[in-house]
């Protein structure tokens, strides 16, 4: 999510604050803040947390009303403190009664055709924006075969001259560069 | 493409090693080990990188089907819970149907290179498949052929068993449903037939009443395994007042030596505190631990044993309580 989405439980005034206060610059600024709030999603997940979103911009959010006070005096890394913000804030998130409730996520089979279409529309552009190696490395990492899987791996790894471990990291890496240029086309097919 | 894997592949014994960041991402660290992992994921930048990389290949896990019965549950209830993953995991099964009907063509590009072929075509294949190779059964002319004869032989069988008197009622007497009193039971029933089937007058007899369990005591609850839910029959325990902690106390059937984690949650999942490096009481059938009363208010838990063998958790027992 684009921090700009959150511009409507922030008061512009306190994101630019927060921004700021994260970095003058303001790509930079983006950037940590992406940072952080993938961070604390990341957390409250493990914790268990149901809606690691919400509490994660709710966090987010306190952080970014407190900057007016804290900024003159702040001491230390700035994103350690929106750890500790997060544990009052998932302390709260243990007394409400949504804990209780059940998953709110499912793994649905029947998902839209038509968001299937546009991810997979979405994969062959993307692909095509590899660059040849990175797309033939990524087709033959991919290729499943359960059997010779590893087998196939181990070999792709050999013709270029590459540990099996650094293979799985390159190609985790381009899968999730993949993963980010899906993503921004789909959000651009919404815009659209 | 230019990247620096090969630093984190060359990096010396990272702090924390790829099994326990899949365990960070399916809720399993222990209280100590969360705590550790949570400050360096906000302090190490390596350390967020390898959790984002572990996180497409555990969704990609998920999605191409190489996760355990007990790994898929965890990775719906505790994985799955943003929408950011959620779409991570649209964009693995986008890769998984792409690729896996490529796959042939990609491992064949692959092969093409290679001097060597070292699996055969038929690795793998069950002596029924080779067969059918070998004979060229799988042509649609065959199958077609097949598929005739049995039905000839079919309609032939059905045809002798209406022209012989005999053989029909034979066959038809022997098919009568029995009386629904007395159900038909499958041949492995019929060696148990008074456990598996009771008689009406079995069924009619009141069972005998269910052990009554201790009076609860403000507190501290002792639990029994159970195999499901049963909110009509869970253990009860009010919280003392003034009390820091709930002491529980776990039965469970000890068959080796090691380590265990108690984790509790509420019964829809939810994970509220853990314990680990348990060891059994003396004795070796019970294990104690405390949940700080602030962790808990009215309503149903469960608690998930684990047996903590080099890093691995594998389920002993559930139990169930309420608190009042």
């Amino acid at each position: 999510m684009l921090p700009a989405k959150n511009l409507k439980v922030l008061q512009q005034e306190d994101f630019e604050r927060l921004l700021n206060w994260l970095d003058a610059d303001s790509d930079r600024a983006g950037s940590i803040y992406e940072k952080i709030r993938w961070r604390l999603i990341a957390i409250l997940a493990s914790r268990g947390c149901r809606f690691p979103e919400e509490l994660a911009d709710e966090t987010i959010d306190r952080v970014a009303r407190r900057v007016v006070d804290i900024q003159s005096t702040y001491v230390g890394d700035k994103a350690i403190y929106f750890l500790g913000v997060m544990n009052n804030v998932h302390h709260e998130y243990l007394k409400r009664p949504e804990v209780f409730e059940s998953p709110v996520f499912t793994d649905d089979p029947g998902a839209k055709e038509e968001a299937k279409e546009e991810i997979y529309a979405c994969l062959e552009k993307c692909l095509n924006k590899l660059a040849p190696n990175s797309r033939q490395m990524i087709e033959q990492y991919y290729a499943e075969d359960k059997r010779a899987k590893v087998d196939l791996r181990k070999r792709i790894a050999q013709e270029l001259g590459i540990s099996f471990s650094t293979l799985r990291l390159r190609a985790l890496r381009v899968r999730e560069k993949l993963q980010a240029c899906i993503d921004e086309c789909l959000e651009a097919g919404r815009v659209s | 493409m230019a990247d620096n894997s090969e630093k984190f592949d060359k990096e010396d014994s990272p702090k924390f090693s790829d099994e326990m960041i899949r365990r960070f991402l399916f809720g399993r660290l222990n209280a100590v080990e969360q705590m550790t992992f949570e400050e360096d994921l906000f302090a190490d930048e390596r350390l967020e990188t390898r959790v984002r990389l572990a996180e497409c290949e555990l969704t990609d896990d998920y999605a191409f089907g190489r996760l355990s019965a007990a790994e898929r549950e965890l990775f719906e209830q505790r994985f799955l819970v943003s929408t950011a993953r959620q779409q991570q995991l649209n964009v693995a099964k986008a890769l998984r149907d792409r690729f896996t009907s490529a796959s042939d063509v990609a491992q064949t590009a692959s092969l093409r290179s290679q001097p060597v072929q070292t699996t055969a075509p038929s690795a793998g294949m069950t002596i029924g498949e080779r067969l059918q190779r070998l004979l060229g059964l799988n042509q649609p002319s065959w199958r077609l052929a097949f598929s005739v004869v049995i039905l000839i032989l079919l309609i032939g069988t059905v045809w002798s068993v209406l022209r012989e008197p005999h053989i029909r009622n034979k066959f038809f007497a022997k098919r009568r449903p029995a009386p629904a009193a007395t159900p038909n039971p499958d041949p492995q029933e019929a060696h148990h037939a008074i456990k598996a089937s009771p008689t009406p007058l079995q069924a009619a007899t009141p069972s005998p009443p269910e052990p009554e369990r201790p009076a609860p005591v403000p507190g501290a609850v002792v639990l029994v395994p159970e195999n499901r839910y049963d909110r009509d029959r869970i253990a009860q325990v009010r919280l003392a007042r003034d009390a820091r902690d709930l002491q529980v106390q776990l039965e469970f059937k000890n068959n080796q030596p090691a380590t265990y984690r108690a984790e509790l949650l509420t019964v829809a999942g939810q994970s509220v505190f853990t314990e680990g490096s348990l060891k059994p009481a003396a004795g070796g059938t019970t294990i104690d631990f405390a949940v700080p009363v602030r962790f808990v208010k009215a309503g149903d838990y469960q608690v998930k044993l684990s047996r903590v063998t080099n890093g691995i958790d594998e389920g002993v027992a559930t139990y169930y309580f309420r608190v009042q």
